[in-house]
């Protein structure tokens, strides 16, 4: 009898906590609601004041001066829309965990970057999940700053079933294709940076021959950046988010479904792989290794890696490997759903105050200072113009990337680039090269479609399962019979349902072509 | 323990007094208990998210209700066969080598005289255990990786194996690396219990005779039938779950080896790194656990039909 009581003391315990929850979360889901009533109500008028968390991730530790570029910040935000930023930057290892804990739990988030990328939670699970706020209407009414930077084809490009939860930054739209290599062993056999029209096998055959045959310690070519293999760099297909489902010709030419894995390009690129790997030109561990192409260049183990090309990329990746760097491109700038959707700034579902987060988010992509106090920090303290030039900068004196208070080097995370100084050591013209690129781009006819598996959540985790237990062996050519193991690939992936996964990305897809 | 208690309560006369005899133990009990409401039953609110399509701007309660469709991922496919097959394989095996291994490290150890040689084996054979298992996993590349590794560079010198793309030794490598890791921590549960046994029935042992073989059939073993029960017993309660780390680092996610060193929960970790879906994943930790309780239930009532004394409850 005692025993009973207890337990039944112990349930009625959890029942009360269950629904206390499930109190505190109806009622801020009607907050917020009201909230946006209210905030829309109040326009016209004065601009009610409000402290907006801004979450970003950083590949540094958080910068020593965070502090005083904040309250440089805010003496423009204050002035211009009565708004105090709180800038909330986040390692890359932890900037995924911080922010599903923060957004599932209802703390304060406000604005925050996402993206279709693995750092983060994905934006399209995070507006399936509900975590993220509408924005069209905000755009409309308070972004418009944002929309006429971007254009509508990319500013809309987050769009789902009609409603957008994010905005792409204004930087690198689009995507070229690139192999860089070493300069100091490409000038040893005169391997100069070359722009093909198209991908040539014969080149690079004719490349890595070389280097395989005099460099006995060096690996002619590593896949791509880890974990990418060599056809993620090599095909010509609109990947529609995932691969399950893409469209070829890189998505320029009819709008059909097909699955990938059974095209004859693939069957191709893998078979590739396969001659490339057995004359050990591919880099032997490049199906396991954790290890990134740069690492590897700066070791001296590679001769070079398969990349997406986009101006100033050798500059970059230069400084990034520590050594020069050439890049040899092949085939002209494309921009599809991925490029764009990959870094996006979203609002929180539960922000208080998402008229004035459109606001401060407009301002991103409008304000030349704001910008740069966001990309760059103070002028005179973490960067000084160099001198005959407006818009090139550099480290003060006796400032360097190391003892700088503050150093992202992250100008393509915050907004509008196109506003940002230039970093010396790219290019002069790097600003408008890119505006210029992402607006001659070709385009794909899915560009701005966004699949969403709602509706084949299963199917898409088997499927995930599948490509993660053949992709980076197959497509690296690490396996014994291509064929073979393509023909079980393809199988499995059909006893997983791909099929069905087509036949819904189909119906999405025409729909929204229809639609727009 | 529960017979004695009955016995304690029949023995005492009033049920008052043997509430305030007790107080003290609930007391002391109490900050272990408040950890448990809150550490283990509170969360299990939670699982009613694997039957949810969860939407976090409704909340969790207000969310619609999927029934089981968030569960079908874990039966979909042949892969999700292969990967319950290995967690089940693996444990078992990992249950019995684990047990026989410590027991058997337990006994050797009792066995030597000097105290201090005692204290360094122990640490030695612990050690592995505090190793996290992203070094492990790198100490393994060592002896394996197909360029550089020691036993293709020393052992199989000319004729080396790519040991990540051979499924077929992975079953062997991983409980090898398990069992070296494991035996430290399981010997020092038994290790610990064979001290408890009165040495009184060793030295009358010893008086009428008895091999040290003798000794240890007929009073070590015996002795440590309930540590051996309820150590197994704890460990089918968990025979879905397996050691992330050591199925996931260690082979370094080489896909060629997912045929033998797929487990369950790195199967779901693959499944849903791109869907991030709570209800998928809920539904899974769901499956694993009421899959070990009913395990428990079932192996502990088996137990007490054979043996009642030795039953956990």
């Amino acid at each position: 009898m005692k025993k009973l009581i207890s337990l039944m003391l112990v349930v009625l315990m959890v029942m009360t906590l269950a629904l206390g929850c499930a109190k505190t979360t109806n009622t801020d889901g009607n907050s917020t609601q009201s909230n946006a009533g209210e905030g829309t109500e109040n326009t016209s008028e004065t601009l009610k004041h409000a402290d907006l968390n801004i979450n970003f991730l950083t590949f540094v530790p958080e910068p020593a001066d965070l502090k005083l570029v904040e309250d440089e910040i805010n003496k423009i935000t204050e002035a211009k829309i009565n708004v105090t930023v709180h800038l909330k930057p986040y390692s890359v290892a932890t900037y995924r965990d911080q922010m599903k804990l923060q957004l599932v739990s209802n703390e304060k988030v406000d604005l925050l970057l996402t993206g279709n990328l693995g750092i983060f939670d994905l934006y399209i699970n995070q507006v399936a999940n509900g975590l993220l706020y509408p924005m069209n209407d905000l755009l409309s009414k308070y972004g418009q700053g944002i929309v006429q930077a971007l254009g509508d084809t990319y500013a809309y490009a987050g769009s789902m079933e009609g409603k957008t939860y994010g905005v792409p930054q204004n930087r690198d739209l689009a995507q070229g294709w690139c192999f860089l290599a070493d300069k100091g062993m490409a000038d040893k056999y005169g391997i100069k940076a070359t722009e093909l029209k198209t991908f040539d096998k014969d080149f690079f055959d004719n490349m890595f021959k070389t280097i395989k045959e005099n460099e006995s310690k060096v690996y002619p070519f590593f896949p791509g950046e880890t974990p990418a293999t060599l056809v993620d760099n090599l095909n010509r297909v609109d990947p529609l988010d995932n691969y399950f489902g893409v469209l070829e010709n890189l998505g320029m030419g009819d709008t059909k479904v097909v699955d990938f894995y059974e095209t004859q390009e693939y069957r191709d690129l893998v078979t590739l792989a396969k001659e490339w790997a057995d004359k050990g030109y591919i880099y032997s561990e490049a199906a396991t290794t954790e290890q990134t192409p740069y690492e590897l260049l700066s070791a001296g183990r590679i001769f070079g890696f398969f990349s997406t090309w986009k101006p100033g990329i050798e500059g970059q990746s230069s400084r990034r490997a520590g050594k020069d760097l050439i890049a040899i491109t092949f085939d002209e700038p494309w921009s599809f759903s991925g490029k764009v959707t990959n870094f996006m700034w979203s609002i929180a579902h539960n922000c208080e105050a998402p008229e004035q987060a459109m606001r401060m988010l407009n301002l991103m992509y409008t304000d030349k200072d704001i910008m740069n106090l966001l990309a760059w920090g103070i002028e005179d303290k973490h960067y000084v113009k160099v001198a005959g030039k407006d818009n090139v900068i550099t480290y003060p004196e006796g400032v360097n990337s190391q003892n700088s208070g503050y150093n992202l080097q992250t100008s393509w995370m915050f907004g509008n680039e196109m506003l940002c100084y230039v970093w010396e050591g790219d290019p002069d013209n790097l600003r408008s090269a890119m505006d210029e690129f992402n607006k001659n781009a070709r385009k794909s006819k899915a560009l701005g479609f966004t699949f969403d598996t709602t509706n084949v959540s299963t199917e898409i985790a088997s499927l995930t399962n599948v490509q993660s237990q053949y992709k980076r062996m197959l497509e690296n050519g690490f396996v014994d019979n291509v064929d073979k193991t393509l023909n079980e690939f393809i199988s499995k992936l059909k006893q997983a349902g791909i099929d069905k996964v087509v036949t819904e990305k189909q119906k999405q897809l025409d729909a929204w072509l229809s639609s727009k | 323990m529960g017979n004695n208690m009955e016995r304690n309560n029949i023995a005492l006369p009033k049920k008052k007094n043997s509430m305030a005899r007790y107080m003290p133990f609930f007391f002391m009990a109490l900050p272990g208990l408040i950890y448990l409401i809150i550490n283990n039953y509170l969360p299990m609110f939670g699982l009613i998210m694997a039957f949810k399509k969860v939407n976090f701007s409704l909340g969790i309660l207000a969310s619609p209700w999927c029934g089981l469709s968030n569960f079908k991922f874990l039966f979909a496919t042949s892969d999700a066969w292969i990967a319950t097959r290995n967690s089940i394989l693996y444990n078992l095996f990992f249950i019995i080598a684990n047990n026989f291994c410590g027991i058997f490290v337990a006994i050797l150890l009792n066995e030597i005289k000097s105290k201090f040689f005692t204290k360094v084996y122990q640490n030695v054979f612990l050690l592995p255990y505090l190793i996290s298992t992203v070094i492990i996993s790198y100490i393994v590349y060592a002896f394996l990786s197909g360029d550089t590794g020691y036993i293709n560079n020393t052992l199989l010198k000319g004729e080396g194996v790519s040991w990540y793309t051979e499924p077929k030794y992975w079953p062997i490598i991983i409980s090898l690396v398990n069992i070296w890791r494991q035996t430290g921590y399981h010997s020092i549960i038994y290790f610990s219990s064979i001290i408890g046994i009165d040495s009184s029935l060793f030295e009358a042992a010893t008086l009428d005779g008895a091999s040290k073989w003798q000794q240890i059939k007929n009073i070590t073993l015996p002795s440590l039938k309930p540590t051996i029960i309820t150590l197994v017993l704890l460990a089918l309660g968990r025979i879905f779950y397996s050691d992330f780390g050591l199925f996931y680092q260690v082979p370094m996610d080489s896909g060629a080896l997912y045929p033998t060193t797929n487990v369950l929960d790195t199967f779901v970790y693959r499944s849903l790194m791109k869907l991030g879906n709570v209800g998928m994943a809920s539904a899974a930790g769901f499956y694993q656990a009421v899959v070990g309780f009913c395990l428990v239930l079932l192996s502990n009532a088996l137990i007490r039909k054979i043996d009642k004394e030795n039953a956990l409850f």
